[in-house]
C-alpha cells in the first residue's frame, strides 16, 4: 500500500510568490470569459478599483453585458435584490458592490490583527445566513456570473462566517493595493472625524465611517497608522454609544503600543460609562503612570473614584486635576459636589465659585452652591442660636 | 488540440466545484484508509435486532450525501430495507435555527409521506388531530380536521412542519406545543412505525432506515460563554428523544461536535462514524500511491466527459508535467472538491493548456491566501503540535480547526486490518509563514 520512496514535501521549491495586480486582472478576465451560465466570485478590493477594474472589463470583453448593483444601504437578502434588478434586463455578469454594509456591524474591531475573536458566536448577520441558505437557488435561479466586490476586512470575515459558502464559489480574485495609496488613505480617514464630529453624525455616516476605518486598518501595515485608526474607532464606538466594542478597540490599540497613556485613558472612559468604575479606576492609574500631565485623566479618575465613594482620594485627583489645567470648569465643579459631600461647605463653595468664574452661566453649579450656601446660612444660624442659649445659661 | 480555446472553456466550466454525475464518480473507500460506509454503518444496522441510531459526519464537501446514497442503495437492494432518505435543509430544517423537536418533526414528516398505511387508523394524524385546536393556526389552516380526506390531511401535517422552517415568528410557538407533547409525539411515530414495518414485512422488507442528511448546515450557535451550543443541545442533551424512534434512524451530525464531545457522543450513540479523507501520504510521510490514483482518476473522468482526446494523457495535455498533476493532488489533502478547486482556479492563470507550473503556483497561492485569512492569531500553535503529534485534543478550539478543515481526519489500517484514525494539518497550510514560525517556535521549547 506504502509507496516508501517517496516522500511528500508540502515546501518543495515551487513558485507561488504573490501576483501583481496586472495577473489578478488576467485571471479574473479569463474567469470571467470562459464561465458559461452561474458562476460565482469575489473580488476582493476597494469600491473605487472595482469600478475601475469593471469599465476595463467592458472594453476588453465587449462579447459580455456587465451590469452593477451598488448596495448603499445594509440588506438581508440579496437574492430577491438581484431578482428585481436584472427582471427586465438578464446581463452575462452582474458585479454586487457595498455587501459590507451588511457586515460592518457584526465586526469586531480586533478583527484585523487577528488576534481575538473576530466575531460573536451568538448570532449570524443576516446576509451571511441568508446567502449560506440559498446558495443552491442562486444556482438553479441566475444562468450569469455573479461578482461579489468586497474590500479585505470583509472579505476575511466572509472567509470565516460564510465558509461554506464562498468554499463553494469559484475563485476569489484579490487586488495588492501599494503602500502609498493605503498610507495616504489612511491618512485621508484620520484627517476627517473627531470624537465631536463622530456625536453629530446619523447612524449611516457612522456606519460610512467605521467602513473606512476598518478598511484601511485591516491594510495598513504602519504601526503608527494602525494604532491612530484604531483609537479613531474607539473614539467613533463611543460616540455611538458601542462601548464595549470602543473598549477591544482601545485594546487593539494596547496591543500595538502597550505604553500608550491616551490608549488607557480613553478605555477608562469607556469604562466609566460602563459603571465599570473599578476598571476604570486602573486604566486611568496606568495612563497617569505613564503620563503624570493628563489633567482630565485626573478628573474623570476623580469621578471614578466619587461613584467608589473614595472621596477623599477624589478631592486630591481633582486637585491634581486643577493644578495642571485651571481651566478645567468640571473639574471645579465636581470637585464642589464632593467636598460638600464631606460637608466641608467653605471649601466647596469657593471650588463652585471656581467652576462659575470660567463658565458663569454653569446652571448647575450655581443651584448646588445655593444649596451649600443654604446649608451654611442654617448652620450659621444654628451656631448663633446655640451660642445665644450658652449666654442665657451664663447669664443665669 | 490542446490549445483550442474551446477546449479549455469547457474544462474549465467542468471544473466547477458542484456536486459530481454518476457518470464521474470514482469509488474511494479503498483509499479512505480502508473506510467503508458499509462496514462502519450500514453493518450495524444490517446486524441488529433492534433499532440503531447512529450519528454519520465529515467534512463539507467530502462525499457525506453520496456515501449514503450508496448505503441506501445497499440496504435496500442487498439487505431488504425500506429506506427513508431525506434532506433536512430542502424542507423540513432551517439551518440558522433548529431545535430536536424541528429533526423529529422532520423524521415523522418524510416517513409519513414514504409509508402509506393501509390501516384506517393512522396514528400520526390520531395524534395531530387530538391537538389540531392548538395546532392549525401554525399550520396556517382553519379546516376542520375530521372532515378532511386522509390525503388532505397528510397535507396539513406536511404544512406544519413546513410552516416551522419558514415562519420564523410561528417558529417558537409550534416548538413550545411540540416540546410540550414529544413525548406523545414520539409514542404516535413508534405506533406509526409499528403499524409500517408490520406491513411492509408482509411485502418481504426487513425493516425501516431513515436517513436524514444536512443536518450538519444546522449553523453553531452558542448565546453566551457557558452555555451549551445548540448542537449541543440537540445531539446531546435531547439524545434520549433523538434516539427514541422504534426503526433504525441515520442522523448527519456536525464533525466539530462530533469530535470534540466524542467521548460523550459515543456514550449516547455507541461509535461515531466520520467520512475520513482520502489519504495522499502515510501517517509516515510516504506518498500513498493508491490515493493519488484515485485522485488522478476524478480528474481524469471529469475531463473526460467533454475532451477525451485530452483526458488520455492528463499529465501531459492538462498538466505540463506528471509531477505537476501530482503536485495538485497531494495539495489537495485528499479532498475532493479542493482538488476540483485548484484545477479550476490553475486554469484562471492559464491562456494555453497544458497548465503551467505558474498557474499552479498561483492556484496554490491563492487557496492558502483563505486559510492565512480564516485561522485565528491564537491557533497556529495548536496547528504546529498537530503536525509534529498527528493527534487532536478534543477540546472545542481544536475542533473547530477540523471544522474548519485546517485539521484533517485520515484512517490508516493497522495489522488486523483496523482502522486507526490519525490527523494532519492540510497540507496548503504548511508553507504559511505563520505555520512556519509557530513550528520553529515549538521545536526549540
Amino acid at each position: 500500500m506504502t509507496d516508501g520512496a517517496e516522500q511528500f514535501d508540502p515546501l518543495a521549491e515551487f513558485e507561488d510568490e504573490e501576483p501583481t495586480n496586472e495577473e489578478t486582472y488576467a485571471a479574473l478576465r479569463r474567469s470571467i470569459a470562459r464561465t458559461a451560465g452561474f458562476g460565482l466570485k469575489f473580488l476582493e478590493c476597494t469600491p473605487a478599483i472595482a469600478r475601475e477594474t469593471i469599465g476595463q472589463l467592458r472594453e476588453d470583453l465587449p462579447q459580455k453585458k456587465i451590469a452593477v448593483l451598488e448596495l448603499d444601504e445594509p440588506i438581508v437578502q440579496l437574492f430577491e435584490r438581484v431578482v428585481e434588478f436584472t427582471a427586465e434586463d438578464t446581463p452575462d455578469v452582474l458585479f454586487v458592490l457595498g455587501l459590507e454594509r451588511s457586515l460592518v456591524e457584526d465586526i469586531s474591531p480586533g478583527g484585523s490583527g487577528g488576534q481575538g475573536d473576530y466575531y460573536q458566536e451568538d448570532r449570524t448577520p443576516g446576509i451571511l445566513s441568508h446567502l449560506n441558505q440559498n446558495r443552491e437557488k442562486f444556482r438553479k435561479t441566475f444562468g450569469f456570473c455573479l461578482v461579489l466586490v468586497l474590500p479585505r476586512f470583509a472579505k476575511k470575515y466572509f472567509v470565516r462566517r460564510a465558509a461554506d459558502f464562498v468554499d463553494w464559489g469559484s475563485g476569489v480574485f484579490e487586488w495588492r493595493l501599494d503602500r502609498d495609496l493605503v498610507d495616504w488613505e489612511a491618512f485621508q480617514v484620520l484627517q476627517s472625524g473627531e470624537y465631536d464630529e463622530y456625536l453629530q453624525m446619523t447612524e449611516a455616516e457612522q456606519r460610512e465611517e467605521r467602513i473606512k476605518l476598518q478598511t484601511w486598518l485591516e491594510e495598513s501595515e504602519n504601526k503608527n497608522q494602525r494604532y491612530k485608526l484604531l483609537i479613531r474607532l474607539g473614539s467613533l464606538f463611543h460616540a455611538s454609544q458601542k462601548f464595549d466594542l470602543a473598549i477591544e478597540s482601545y485594546i487593539c490599540a494596547l496591543e500595538i503600543y502597550p505604553a500608550s497613556s491616551e490608549a488607557w485613558y480613553c478605555r477608562g472612559n469607556a469604562l466609566s460609562w460602563l459603571s465599570q468604575f473599578d476598571r476604570a479606576l486602573r486604566s486611568y492609574d496606568r495612563a497617569l503612570e505613564l503620563d503624570s500631565s493628563l489633567g482630565d485623566a485626573w478628573y474623570y479618575r476623580g469621578n471614578a473614584l466619587s461613584w467608589l465613594n473614595q472621596y477623599e482620594v477624589a478631592i486630591e485627583s481633582y486637585d491634581r486635576a486643577t493644578e495642571l489645567n485651571s481651566n478645567l470648569v468640571d473639574a471645579w465643579y465636581a470637585r464642589g459636589n464632593v467636598l460638600g459631600l464631606l460637608n466641608r461647605y467653605d471649601a466647596a463653595v469657593e471650588s463652585y465659585n471656581r467652576a462659575l468664574e470660567l463658565e458663569p452661566s454653569f446652571s448647575d453649579a450655581w443651584y448646588y452652591r445655593d444649596n451649600i450656601l443654604a446649608r451654611l446660612s442654617r448652620r450659621d444660624a444654628e451656631v448663633k442660636s446655640c451660642d445665644r442659649t450658652l449666654e442665657f445659661e451664663v447669664e443665669r | 488540440m490542446s490549445s483550442n480555446p474551446d477546449a479549455i472553456k469547457r474544462i474549465y466550466n467542468a471544473f466547477e466545484p458542484y456536486p459530481a454525475t454518476s457518470e464521474v464518480y470514482v469509488h474511494l473507500e479503498a483509499v479512505r484508509g480502508g473506510w467503508d460506509v458499509k462496514r462502519a454503518t450500514g453493518w450495524r444496522i444490517e446486524r441488529s435486532d433492534k433499532p440503531t441510531c447512529q450519528l454519520f459526519s465529515g467534512h463539507r464537501g467530502v462525499g457525506k450525501s453520496t456515501e449514503l446514497q450508496r448505503l441506501k442503495q445497499w440496504l435496500e437492494d442487498e439487505c431488504g430495507f425500506f429506506v427513508v432518505y431525506f434532506a433536512a435543509d430542502k424542507v423540513d430544517i432551517e439551518p440558522e435555527d433548529a431545535s430536536y423537536a424541528d429533526v423529529i418533526l422532520a423524521c415523522t414528516r418524510n416517513l409519513v409521506e414514504a409509508v402509506r398505511l393501509e390501516t384506517k387508523e393512522n396514528p400520526i394524524l390520531t395524534w395531530l388531530s387530538s391537538r389540531w385546536g392548538e395546532f392549525k393556526e401554525f399550520a396556517k389552516s382553519d379546516v376542520e380536521f375530521e372532515k378532511l380526506t386522509f390525503e388532505q390531511k397528510l397535507l396539513e401535517f406536511g404544512k406544519l412542519s413546513a410552516n416551522l422552517r419558514a415562519v420564523p415568528s410561528v417558529r417558537a410557538e409550534v416548538r413550545k406545543e411540540v416540546d410540550a407533547n414529544t413525548v406523545s409525539l414520539v409514542q404516535a411515530v413508534n405506533e406509526f412505525i409499528e403499524l409500517a414495518t408490520q406491513q411492509l414485512q408482509k411485502k418481504g422488507k426487513r425493516g425501516i432506515v431513515i436517513m436524514a442528511d444536512n443536518l450538519d448546515r444546522i449553523s453553531y450557535i452558542r448565546r453566551a460563554d457557558d452555555a451549551r451550543s445548540n448542537h449541543e443541545q440537540i445531539y446531546l442533551d435531547r439524545s434520549e428523544q433523538m434516539k427514541g424512534l422504534n426503526c433504525h434512524v441515520i442522523y448527519t451530525a456536525p464533525i466539530a461536535l462530533v469530535c470534540s464531545r466524542g467521548v460523550e457522543v459515543e456514550a449516547r450513540y455507541g461509535d461515531r462514524d466520520i467520512l475520513p479523507m482520502v489519504v495522499m501520504q502515510n501517517r509516515d510521510g510516504s506518498l500513498n500511491a493508491e490515493g493519488m490514483a484515485a485522485m488522478r482518476k476524478i480528474i481524469r473522468l471529469r475531463v473526460e466527459l467533454i475532451e477525451p482526446e485530452v483526458a488520455k494523457a492528463i499529465e501531459t495535455q492538462l498538466f505540463e508535467s506528471p509531477e505537476l498533476l501530482d503536485r495538485v493532488c497531494e495539495m489537495s489533502g485528499g479532498h475532493v472538491r479542493v482538488l476540483i478547486q485548484l484545477v479550476h482556479k490553475a486554469l484562471n492563470w492559464t491562456d494555453v493548456l497544458p497548465i503551467q507550473k505558474r498557474a499552479v503556483g498561483r492556484a496554490l497561492g491563492a487557496a492558502r491566501q483563505i486559510y492565512r485569512d480564516s485561522i485565528n492569531y491564537e491557533d497556529w500553535e495548536q496547528l504546529a503540535r498537530v503536525y509534529r503529534t498527528k493527534m487532536l485534543p478534543r477540546d472545542n478550539r481544536s475542533q473547530q480547526l477540523l471544522a474548519d478543515r485546517c485539521v484533517l481526519q485520515y484512517f490508516e489500517e493497522d495489522e488486523d486490518g483496523e482502522p486507526n484514525e490519525w490527523f494532519d494539518v492540510h497540507p496548503l497550510i504548511l508553507k504559511i509563514d505563520q505555520f512556519q514560525a509557530a513550528l520553529s517556535a515549538g521545536e526549540t521549547e
